[in-house]
């Protein structure tokens, strides 16, 4: 008994000696840096997510650098900090906790999904009074006077394009989409559209996340032969799901329509993409000047790797709101930038002009459809100005 | 004790580790002992943390649904021994159940793990697909699970409530479960049933031709494993004040395992530095090398199997060997004149 | 339901079926024949998707051609691998767990290092469908129930009616005979080892045209190949195809009666009664 207690307090000083003498970096806190202005940056950079946080990283370490030669904020340096959330909600918070209590950064921005998010929120917002900006597209919800999302929500991904896609295929729609809580919400925002425009759910299923094989939904959509198939899968394995439907033969027959593929995802599928419709706020191929600008420089950061993406592009939008709302504050205290970015920021974004509703903490902008041809995307329709519909007023 | 002038974020951390640390206790105490190889304790750590997390947002919070993904949960204080009683007797119950449909219908070695590697898995699929399901006053919340989960307190109800609000006595509780898991298991070890249970390791069939029902005996360190189990679990969802289908991942089954592999497969110690030494080997890796550090890992991995055969416990009694055994020659030899 | 359609049904279930056996087979050579706890196993068929990318796109080479060269590439690499790490861990099997736990993270680590973390795309071989009671089916599904079929009749007359796969169950079975009798069982771990990883390969190459293809994509897949070879019990290469045959069956069928999600939960639901009730797994030799 005596030596299992003395070995437990040895393993816990070894423990506690170990954490302090190798801990995962030291603190980022360099001497006279009072003065600098530090970014916290988490996004899954290895795991099931990484093909969205990387993207995110490289927009994110543009928009520093762009701030940086602009002279900095508020005169000062301004550091990105990166740590990887592994696509493992038990070491986002961990790692989140460090960028806030360790490398005291000014703001925390990223994480990719719903999971990761609910998993840092606390840690954020709660253990601590930390500026949190999320940039992925979502189901809406978020009502915390902390957080800022720049991601589209359902009202602007889901009401404008069903009933463009009605009218311009049928009115006939089947429903697939992942089981977890995005698209179950998205669909709830689908089937009200579709009834107000008088169209009909011929079925509504949900696949898990790690199922690759669709031969049975396939049979099941074939039968109930909609007009159009509204997509919102998720995942890496999901994308197989357009592969088997193109293989039955049905690209040509039956429309898609998806809030979930972007470029990224358009790469993996080659041939089998075409004709697939989405809808974002941002496309790759959006023709505005400064669109043009912006991938230029997102080329150059991001190593070569072309196809940027909306999620990149949010995570862009993000990061120089805040910087507007650290420069109308005069100070990156939390309290103080919260109100400047609550007194109705706009930015010229690569996809348009952005304006970031005080009251919601989401953005109104510019929805477009587009079209996937040749691999790219073809923009068939905007919209200006789609508010987020977000009912929650903070 | 010494974390008393760290700040949270080291604490916190700390209090993650440790809380894996029981995790892999209860998979060691499985396999170590009884060489019963669990890929499933994520099936109790998860249930743990949901009852846990149901059991007291029902008992103190109200819920206020927002919006169509959104709540709010508003707590108001209050102890908390009947959501952690909870959090370590459904896992209990449950592993009891799941234990004696296996092992009375004879499933043993490699079907047994498959079997645990199931549950977490259906576990998994189920919880991500309850998204509006609620028990009680709160929905399971599907992929996303259930947040502003309050921290335990103890105290007397009605009358004076102590929370453990604070990183450091959270802290505390998490190295009092800890310790409290680990003496258990030792002490249990070293009983008779504990003697039994190394028997079984060795040889099932001598065991039974000896007069031991294994069965018995198997299931009753399963449960008592899942209990364990289940305590990590709940502690977790209070550490982060969140639980999620995430725990019950297959992923964190695995990594249970690796981590007793470590640490030193039948040692108990071994499976708290085992989770230790990885978590921080991960964190330190995955900091310094951004985008190489699961290659770096990996082949750590591979090095060191081949490399220490026993583990790192095996190596640090290698060490203490040949440190006490001087020592230990003197005493022979002074007892033998 | 009309005639057409359950002609369908059982087309998906055999392709299910199929798609399940193919994955399982490698893993029934190396873990259920050899013992060898493989958590690798989905980054091999992961390999052979690529390597199939890389003969297609990189070196223009037919699709056909491109996937035999694949599996072929995929054997290679487990024979290099069984002879750095592998072969020095024979007798400790919890040891080759953590091994290939470690080299399983390498290895979609590298891919993704080289390739990038998304998809790669690889066209279908063939694009004709045959219609049934208004329902298309890929005739390349048909291929693939045709090929496991044929993978399986193959590893059978191998492993029980050749020299070769004589001396290897033979080994296998009880080594240190086998070496007295003259067998060099050093060459014959070797062999199987390649044999079972370029299985492994086979099915990661006529997949990749169904499946997405990055480097997390055997993760996916090995949790259903462990749980097809254990549930088949003892007679490891019949028991796989039974195995995955009742298993493909029964996520199709439940899949397509209800949803993917129930089917998914039915198939692991099914597993574990299967190994519980017929305790040896479908095809249990009775000695317990």
């Amino acid at each position: 008994m005596v030596r299992g207690t003395r070995r437990e307090f040895l393993k816990g000083a070894g423990a506690t000696a170990l954490a302090l003498a190798a801990s995962s970096r030291w603190p980022n806190i360099v001497s006279g840096a009072e003065e600098e202005v530090r970014v916290g940056f988490i996004s899954d950079l290895s795991g099931e997510w990484t093909i969205y946080g990387i993207p995110m990283h490289n927009a994110a370490k543009l928009a520093i650098q762009e701030i940086s030669a602009q002279g900095g904020l508020l005169g000062r340096k301004v550091r990105m900090i990166t740590e990887d959330s592994r696509t493992d909600t038990k070491v986002g918070p961990e790692r989140a906790r460090k960028l806030i209590e360790l490398d005291k950064v000014h703001v925390l921005a990223g994480t990719i999904s719903s999971a990761m998010r609910e998993a840092v929120t606390p840690v954020a917002t709660k253990s601590n009074h930390m500026l949190y900006l999320y940039p992925t597209f979502y189901e809406g919800g978020v009502c915390n006077k902390l957080i800022f999302a720049f991601g589209e929500v359902p009202a602007q991904q889901i009401r404008p394009f069903l009933p463009w896609v009605m009218q311009n295929f049928g009115k006939k729609v089947y429903v697939i989409g992942a089981d977890y809580i995005w698209p179950h919400i998205l669909n709830r925002h689908v089937k009200a559209v579709v009834a107000e425009g008088g169209g009909k759910i011929l079925g509504e299923e949900y696949v898990p996340i790690p199922v690759s094989d669709f031969s049975s939904s396939i049979t099941r959509i074939q039968q109930a032969a909609p007009d159009v198939v509204f997509s919102d899968l998720a995942g890496s394995a999901h994308l197989a799901f357009y592969k088997q439907f193109a293989a039955a033969g049905l690209q040509s027959k039956i429309k898609i329509a998806t809030p979930v593929i972007d470029e990224t995802a358009v790469a993996g599928l080659g041939q089998v993409a075409e004709g697939i419709y989405s809808c974002f706020a941002y496309f790759d191929e959006l023709k505005t000047s400064r669109n043009a600008a912006f991938r230029g420089q997102y080329l150059k950061v991001s190593g070569g790797q072309q196809s940027v993406g909306t999620i990149a592009e949010s995570m862009y939008i993000g990061l120089h709101m805040w910087a507007l709302g650290v420069q109308k504050a005069q100070t990156t205290d939390v309290d103080p930038v919260v109100a400047a970015m609550e007194s109705g920021l706009s930015f010229d974004a690569p996809e348009g002009t952005v304006r970031l509703e005080g009251s919601t903490h989401h953005l109104t902008r510019t929805m477009h459809v587009g079209v996937v041809k040749n691999g790219k995307f073809e923009i068939v329709q905007s919209l200006e100005s789609v508010p987020s519909g977000e009912p929650c007023k903070i | 004790m010494y974390p008393l002038v760290m700040p949270t974020y080291y604490i916190k951390m700390l209090s993650l580790f440790l809380i894996m640390g029981i995790l892999a206790l209860s998979v060691d105490l499985l396999w170590g002992y009884t060489g019963l190889l669990s890929f499933g304790q994520a099936a109790f750590f998860g249930l743990g943390g949901y009852t846990y997390a149901i059991t007291i947002i029902n008992l103190l919070c109200k819920v206020v649904p927002e919006s169509l993904s959104h709540y709010t949960v508003t707590c108001r204080p209050g102890t908390t021994y009947l959501p952690v009683m909870l959090g370590v007797l459904v896992p209990a119950a449950v592993a009891l159940v799941l234990g004696y449909f296996m092992f009375y219908g004879r499933v043993r070695g490699i079907y047994f793990s498959i079997i645990t590697l199931c549950v977490p898995l259906i576990l998994e699929y189920v919880t991500t697909n309850m998204v509006e399901v609620q028990v009680g006053n709160i929905p399971i919340g599907g992929y996303n699970g259930i947040t502003d989960i309050p921290i335990p307190a103890l105290g007397l109800p009605g009358a004076a409530i102590f929370p453990l609000d604070t990183a450091l006595r959270f802290y505390l509780l998490v190295v009092a479960a800890a310790l409290g898991t680990y003496l258990f298991s030792r002490w249990l070890v070293q009983t008779s049933f504990g003697r039994v249970l190394v028997s079984i390791r060795e040889n099932e069939g001598r065991t039974e031709s000896f007069g031991y029902d294994v069965r018995r005996f198997k299931l009753w360190v399963f449960t008592i494993a899942g209990a364990i189990a289940g305590i990590s679990g709940l502690l977790f969802s209070t550490l982060g004040s969140y639980i999620s289908p995430w725990s019950f991942n297959f992923v964190l089954s695995a990594e249970s395992v690796i981590w007793v592999m470590l640490g030193g497969r039948g040692t108990l110690v071994g499976a708290f530095v085992g989770a230790l030494v990885v978590q921080l080997l991960e964190n330190i890796l995955s900091g310094a090398f951004l985008y190489y550090w699961l290659l770096i890992l990996g082949l750590g991995f591979v090095a060191m199997v081949l490399v220490l055969p026993e583990g790192l416990v095996g190596l640090v009694r290698e060490w203490q060997f040949k440190v006490a055994g001087r020592a230990g020659e003197e005493q022979i030899a002074a007892e033998k004149a | 339901m009309s005639l057409g359609l359950f002609v369908i049904t059982i087309l998906n279930a055999l392709s299910s079926a199929s798609i399940l056996i193919l994955c399982a087979l490698g893993l029934a050579v190396i873990f259920g024949m050899m013992g060898i706890i493989n958590v690798a196993h989905g980054e091999f068929i992961m390999l052979g998707a690529y390597a199939t990318f890389v003969f297609t796109h990189l070196l223009s080479l037919n699709i056909w051609l491109s996937m035999i060269l694949g599996a072929l590439a995929v054997g290679v690499v487990g024979i290099a691998i069984e002879r750095a790490v592998i072969a020095r861990l024979y007798g400790r099997p919890l040891d080759t767990l953590l091994v290939t736990w470690g080299l399983s993270l390498a290895l979609v680590q590298v891919v993704r290092l080289i390739f990038g973390p998304q998809a790669q795309f690889l066209s279908l071989p063939l694009v004709s469908s045959i219609t049934l009671a208004g329902v298309t089916f890929p005739v390349y599904r048909l291929v693939l129930v045709v090929l496991a079929i044929l993978v399986v009749v193959l590893l059978l007359w191998l492993f029980k009616y050749t020299d070769f796969g004589i001396d290897a169950r033979a080994v296998i079975e009880d080594p240190s005979t086998a070496a007295s009798m003259g067998i060099d069982t050093s060459r014959m771990y070797m062999l199987t080892f390649g044999i079972g990883a370029a299985l492994a390969g086979l099915a990661g190459a006529v997949l990749s045209p169904l499946l997405n293809v990055d480097p997390t994509m055997g993760q996916k897949l090995i949790v259903r190949a462990f749980l097809v070879v254990v549930v088949g019990g003892a007679e490891i290469l019949s028991g796989t195809v039974a195995s995955g045959t009742f298993l493909g069956a029964v996520d199709s069928y439940v899949s397509y009666l209800t949803t993917p999600y129930f089917g998914s939960v039915a198939l692991l639901a099914m597993a574990i009664l299967l190994i519980r009730f017929r305790s040896g797994g479908i095809f249990a030799r009775n000695k317990e």
